[in-house]
């Protein structure tokens, strides 16, 4: 099935070539995590600190379905 | 001179230094204007007027080595909410004043005369120095002429629209490099009050000064290690600029437009939208890259910056400097909440633009999320296209001709130029314009806003951190019941505030105990004090503003939000602000 994907900032990296903000298409195993979504670019837990599904906060167990959107920003902050 | 308050009479032209009293001992930064401000000044007095006085207090740490705390704050009683206010920035004049022992800086009386001056302070003399050529002067070329003739001085003071007494003057500060006056201490009309005593500029000059030393050292250097340990460690204050690591380093504040958008909570078209579509390109990202650009292209000789302090001593370097296409300076910093009030909030999101906007606001010395909010108001009003980056400038430029009386209104801020024109839709607390969190999906930001002494403001109780960024160990936003958690959040800012800490040291010390532990433990060691309650002094503060925003009439009523704000459901998530009002009480009730 397919998600659609975000990384910013310092994460960006791991989807080279794309715009700021652009987001991916990708393919993934039914019933898989974000988890495995974050293992398979090689991104460590730590860094994978904000993650919203469709705009809501979720963590790293969450089982991703179909078209959602998966968006991921490393510690940031700012004021 | 050490510890001491000058004060400066502006009917006499005269000045008395005064030794600090007992009680202002342990009080230095926001906790020191704030009570003088309380004590000196009657609340319902006419803000521009004889009554009001304007205090500008180094923090208790200022001018120390503890890491990233030479802020200053600046208090008065304010024209734009007619409460108490205290504003504060970074900027050479913290540690400058900190270096020449002075505690505070009073500035009092009517002036009698319709002349202008600045004010020289140094080790050896304070003086008044006229100062008429220099009114109604753009603030880059007027630091630029200053520090001609002192160099590397502090300065800070009133630009155009302080010396016209328009609500929403901020005052400016100069930069370490003096490249831009955009240290601001921007919020709530200062400007004008330093503007009402015919102020110009206040010139430190800390030659021949010492730095503060602490009362007990061991303990200050136990905090400070702890501090600095803390603030090099954590993701977002640490790092290195031009690498992977350190968010502020690198991206500056204005990471944030990015994700506040994704989370659905970025107010765009005077908070129709929670999400731009335009926000990646004016975001911290999109500076990021234009100063790698920049550097590539032309070396050394680009002014592009990221990484960059905005005073000395700062480690957490969150500044930058934004670069046109010839790697020319534009503005310095852009930061985040006016990256989204001059951009987002108006539709624009023309990097350039944004940068252009920003940079006027600093040259005519306004605040840039009033200014923003304001622009968006006259969008509403049908006086500029919305998104159009290029009317906006024009428009905004309104405010150099005196006798322009669009550009005046403008220049009062967000509040004044809906009632003029005739708009309903604005959003403002206490007369103070919203800054860049929509509080319909982040509910505890909208509680803080309600609430704070301030007006409008994210910096008085920065939930965001919790929210949105994860810190402390994360907050639902949606949860409701966010009294406890702003309560929390105010009181330990306004214990940052006064020790001269920027507040973001917060997300250091949030997160690692230790830092937590510098904080107290650098201030306590610094006074002498074994112990330095966070939260009983950070409490005692905020009692002493509510206090004096009581006796000028402020009620609960006056802790609100603008009704559409519960009213009309944001989009994409298509929340409002259900927060009650008992909840909104209880932030006081139970402090
Ligand atoms: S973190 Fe940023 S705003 Fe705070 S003191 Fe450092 S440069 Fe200034």
């Amino acid at each position: 099935m397919n998600i659609r994907l975000k990384f910013y900032a310092s994460l960006r990296k791991h989807l080279p070539g794309t715009e700021i903000g652009e987001e991916v298409v990708i393919e993934i195993i039914q019933g898989s995590t974000i988890k495995d979504v974050i293992n398979s670019f090689s991104i460590t837990e730590d860094l994978a600190k904000i993650i919203f599904i469709n705009g809501i906060h979720k963590n790293l167990d969450y089982i991703l379905e179909e078209n959602d959107l998966l968006v991921i920003f490393p510690p940031i902050g700012g004021g | 001179m050490i510890n001491e308050i000058i004060r400066i009479n502006v009917s006499s032209m005269t000045h008395t230094m005064e030794e600090i009293p007992e009680k202002y001992k342990y009080l230095g930064g926001r906790g020191l204007t704030s009570a003088i401000v309380a004590d000196e000044v009657d609340p319902k007095t006419d803000p521009l007027g004889p009554g009001n006085k304007i205090v500008f207090a180094p923090g208790i740490l200022s001018g120390t080595s503890a890491p990233t705390s030479g802020r200053l704050s600046v208090g008065a009683k304010s024209p734009m909410t007619g409460g108490i206010k205290e504003a504060n920035a970074g900027g050479l004049t913290a540690t400058r004043l900190a270096k020449l022992g002075i505690k505070a800086l009073i500035i009092e009386g009517e002036p009698n005369h319709e002349d202008w001056y600045h004010l020289y302070v140094s080790k050896d003399k304070i003086e008044f120095i006229k100062a008429n050529e220099h009114a109604n002067m753009g603030l880059y070329e007027l630091i630029g002429k200053l520090w001609e003739k002192y160099p590397k001085s502090g300065l800070v003071g009133a630009g155009i629209a302080g010396q016209r007494l328009l609500k929403n003057a901020g005052i400016f500060g100069n930069n370490p490099e003096n490249t831009d006056p955009g240290r601001y201490a921007g919020r709530g009309g200062l400007g004008a009050v330093l503007g009402s005593k015919r102020i110009i500029a206040i010139i430190t000059d800390d030659d021949g000064g010492q730095r503060p030393m602490p009362k007990n050292e061991e303990l200050f250097n136990t905090g400070r290690t702890k501090m600095v340990n803390a603030l090099k460690e954590h993701a977002i204050t640490g790092g290195k600029a031009g690498t992977d690591e350190g968010a502020l380093k690198n991206y500056g504040t204005n990471v944030l437009q990015n994700i506040i958008n994704e989370a659905g909570a970025l107010p765009t078209k005077n908070f129709r939208s929670g999400y731009f579509e335009g926000a990646k390109n004016i975001s911290g990202e999109a500076v990021h890259e234009l100063v790698d650009e920049m550097k590539e292209k032309f070396g050394d000789k680009s002014e592009g910056e990221y990484g960059h302090a905005c005073h000395p001593g700062c480690i957490i370097r969150c500044s930058n400097t934004v670069p046109d296409k010839n790697g020319k300076l534009i503005v310095s910093p852009l930061e985040y909440e006016s990256a989204w009030a001059l951009g987002t909030n108006c539709t624009i999101d023309n990097l350039e633009d944004v940068a252009m906007l920003n940079r006027i606001c600093n040259d005519i010395g306004i605040d840039t999320i009033d200014a923003g909010n304001a622009l968006a108001v006259a969008m509403e009003a049908g006086k500029i296209p919305w998104g159009d980056g290029k009317a906006a400038i024009e428009f905004m430029k309104k405010g150099y001709d005196p006798n322009d009386e669009d550009g005046a209104t403008f220049m009062h801020g967000a509040a004044v130029a809906a009632k003029t024109w005739g708009i309903d839709r604005v959003a403002v607390v206490k007369g103070q314009a919203f800054p860049a969190y929509d509080p319909r999906p982040i509910r505890g930001i909208g509680v803080t806003y309600a609430t704070t002494t301030m007006g409008a403001d994210h910096t008085a109780g920065y939930t965001i951190a919790p929210e949105i960024l994860g810190s402390a160990g994360g907050a639902d936003p949606r949860e409701l019941n966010k009294a406890d958690l702003s309560r929390a959040f105010q009181s330990t800012t306004a214990y940052i505030d006064q020790a001269g800490y920027c507040l973001f040291i917060a997300f250091a010390i949030l997160d690692i105990a230790t830092g937590m532990e510098g904080l107290e433990e650098t201030v306590a060691g610094f006074l002498g004090k074994e112990k330095y309650d966070i939260t009983a002094v950070g409490n005692k503060i905020l009692k002493t503003e509510r206090e004096f925003n009581k006796k000028a009439g402020f009620t609960k009523e006056d802790d609100r939000l603008p009704k559409f704000f519960s009213e009309e459901k944001l989009p994409p998530h298509d929340v409002t602000f259900d927060v009650t009002d008992e909840e909104l009480d209880a932030v006081f009730e139970k402090m």
